[in-house]
């Protein structure tokens, strides 16, 4: 019941696939970050324009299925003038998907830096810029880490989407081998496991960062 | 651009709408008797058991749903389970989204300070009734905001099913695109209405949430 | 002395421990009724333990508890365990004030008087109101019968929570540090209601920091320290002229704390 042997012609393909996984998975991650740094600053820096601007990209974003944003990104952008590669339209999307749940973490980690920390920076001179760079973000990072790892294996967990504006990372792959082999167990378990592994990474690779960030103060 | 080639299609669309809402209900009914069956055997004495929620709950959270989705409906066939696109599509939902609910429940569980479990104890109370007059009526109020968000995830991935061929709202909005060669128009104007009803929905349960939890306001 | 109705408790050589450490070593204590009994001592002595013990919300690891003559969570000479039925029918029987502001948050004042007349006692909604008022009464907090706890202070929390456990008509009082989380503005009244209780012979245990309660309300002080019962007098005793070293060490300690703060303007 098992092929074997198209397993094995398979994984070549297969972990080819997956390095396209972790790259949409690292740059959508990171597009994300950015997106959702510049909204949730813009959620806290009470200016109102920025504020209601923010609140809608967030509604937006969680309001629609990523699938439908996805392809909205890629039939949007040529309109635009924008020569959308399938990889950096996915990336953008996924990205800016992912930018509006980093807000709500990121929102949540300065806001549990207790108040009077600011007021002891600014006390002491230091200026607004420095109290973000120096005093707020640093812990807000390392208050947020934990969240901010499941959130990049919910990005992890969204790459599969791609394939709907043909970007062939793992799971694409496998449909394309089992459309070919007419077989699937050989070729969706170890996509399975090849994904479930990524995510164990991410998340042990963020308990490490969170071990060592302890230390660091301590 | 050029909306008005989406009028004619739109009784087509709001049919595939009405199959998104009936899995949607589907789903939700049957993840959240899930989760309250993981959260159930989560507090289990048996070690064995708590392993087994554990194990599969990692794997839930590694596992993309469109993979689920994959294995139940292209491999479970050749393991003997054949079931029909709907079922298919439901049972992943369930699957993926049992465990995540299932934190949000033991959560809220979790949150209600054991000094009030020990006052009704020393009240002569039983587990039951502790369950159902003290714990229950708290979690309820407590639940609704991660659950909100899940079941507008649920909501959403329902879009996922369209490539196992279930005819719901983005299934035919594929066909509606096919047919008016303007996929910019259609999409925008889906995205549109997922967002308006999503928002309602978000908009009411926090309503929800004010009455239920209307017990801990101040003044 | 004529026949004597049994003590509402009387526990003999308790034994209470958490892994390796032992909480609770071979403690003795017996309440008459209508007595009201102080423990105090450093925290992390065992007070607490000890009333989580004699009312089996920790069961003890080795001892005897009887509650009123009966013997508490095992069946009377064996070693075996109650039912569960059986030890909540004596757990109803004690009440318990506790350190935290454990009222039942969803719940109305009276509401939280009433849950167990009607879930344990089956009494009809109607009566188990109409006493849960009268108790509401006894602690000054009728006119707030219908608030939810988040519109009480904490102070009138603990008060309800007192009406609590007094509705249930337990034999005896259990008070866990229950003024130790409220604000120092709150504590009065809180005192104030369990001072008029002693007054009218409730018979009561109360583990306290409040020494000053502790002198007026107690009949009978018990010091405790690392698990074990210290000294065991008359407040006048006690804290005119304690016997042992330990007790006197504890007292110098607490007290010049309470001068200083009298001292400060």
């Amino acid at each position: 019941m098992f092929d074997t042997e198209l397993f094995l012609e398979s994984v070549p393909t297969l972990a080819d696939a997956a390095l396209v996984t972790i790259r949409l998975t690292v740059v959508s991650g990171a597009l994300g970050l950015l997106a959702g740094a510049l909204s949730a600053a813009a959620q806290l820096s009470g200016v109102t324009a920025l504020r209601i601007l923010s609140r809608i990209y967030v509604s937006l974003m969680r309001g629609t299925p990523l699938f439908v944003q996805l392809l909205v990104v890629s039939f949007g952008l040529p309109m635009l003038g924008v020569s959308a590669d399938p990889f950096l339209a996915a990336a953008l999307a996924i990205g800016l998907n992912s930018g509006a749940y980093v807000t709500e973490i990121l929102r949540a980690g300065v806001l549990a830096v207790p108040a009077g920390q600011i007021e002891a920076a600014a006390a002491v001179g230091l200026s607004p810029v420095r109290i973000w760079t120096r005093i707020l973000l640093p812990q807000a990072f390392a208050i947020s880490l934990p969240a901010l790892a499941a959130e990049l294996t919910i990005v992890l967990k969204s790459t599969p989407l791609a394939s709907v504006v043909a970007v062939t990372e793992m799971t694409y792959s496998g449909v394309l081998i089992q459309s070919r082999a007419f077989s699937a167990i050989e070729v969706f378990v170890p996509i399975a496991v090849g994904y479930i592994l990524i995510a164990q990474a991410i998340l042990r690779g963020a308990r490490h960062l969170e071990g060592r960030l302890a230390r660091a103060r301590a | 651009m050029d909306w008005t080639v989406l009028l004619p299609h739109i009784p087509r669309l709001m049919d595939g709408l009405l199959i998104t809402l009936w899995v949607t209900v589907l789903g939700t009914l049957a993840s959240v008797a899930g989760a309250l069956l993981l959260a159930g055997a989560a507090a289990s004495p048996f070690g064995p058991v708590r392993g087994i929620v554990r194990v599969y709950t990692e794997i839930i959270l590694g596992l993309p749903i469109l993979v689920l989705l994959y294995l139940i409906y292209f491999v479970a066939p050749d393991l003997g389970l054949r079931l029909d696109e709907i079922s298919a599509g439901v049972l992943t939902l369930t699957l993926y989204y049992s465990p995540y609910m299932a934190e949000a429940i033991r959560g809220a569980v979790g949150s209600i300070p054991p000094g009030q479990i020990d006052a009704a104890r020393m009240v002569g109370m039983p587990g039951l009734s502790i369950a159902r007059r003290i714990v229950a009526p708290q979690v309820l109020g407590l639940v609704i905001p991660p659950l909100t968000g899940l079941m507008i995830g649920l909501a959403k991935d329902t879009a996922i099913l369209s490539v196992i061929s279930v005819q719901e709202f983005a299934y035919r909005t594929k066909q509606v695109v096919s047919r008016t060669y303007a996929p910019f128009e259609v999409w925008t104007f889906v995205a549109v209405v997922y967002w308006m009803l999503l928002s309602a929905f978000e908009t009411l349960m926090r309503g929800a949430e004010g009455r239920a939890l209307r017990f801990r306001e101040s003044r | 002395m004529l026949m004597t109705a049994p003590p509402p408790i009387s526990a003999t050589g308790i034994v209470k421990r958490f892994g390796a450490a032992t909480v609770l070593d071979d403690v003795s204590l017996t309440v008459a009724r209508g007595e009201v009994v102080c423990v105090i001592g450093p925290s992390g002595s065992g007070k607490s333990t000890l009333l989580r013990c004699l009312s089996w919300l920790a069961p003890p690891d080795a001892g005897r508890i009887e509650l009123a003559g009966e013997r508490l969570g095992l069946v009377d000479g064996g070693e075996r365990l109650r039912s569960a039925a059986e030890i909540r029918r004596q757990r109803s029987r004690i009440g318990m004030v506790f350190q935290g502001l454990n009222l039942w948050p969803h719940l109305t004042a009276a509401g939280n008087v009433m849950e167990g007349l009607v879930t344990v006692r089956r009494m009809p909604k109607a009566k188990a109101r109409e006493l849960a008022l009268a108790h509401l009464d006894r602690v000054g907090l009728l006119a707030k019968a219908d608030a939810y706890p988040a519109r009480l202070s904490g102070g009138q929390q603990q008060r309800v929570a007192i009406a609590r456990a007094l509705a249930m008509e337990p034999e005896i009082l259990f008070f866990d540090e229950p003024t130790s989380a409220l604000d120092p503005e709150l504590v009065g009244e809180v005192l104030d209601v369990m001072g008029a209780l002693a007054r009218q012979h409730t018979t009561m245990v109360v583990v306290t920091h409040e020494m000053s309660f502790a002198a007026e309300a107690a009949d009978r002080i018990l010091f405790m320290d690392e698990g074990r019962v210290v000294e065991e007098a008359t407040p006048a005793s006690f804290f005119g002229n304690p016997r042992e070293e330990r007790s006197r060490r504890f007292l110098d300690r607490t007290l010049s704390r309470y001068r200083l703060l009298v001292r400060s303007p």
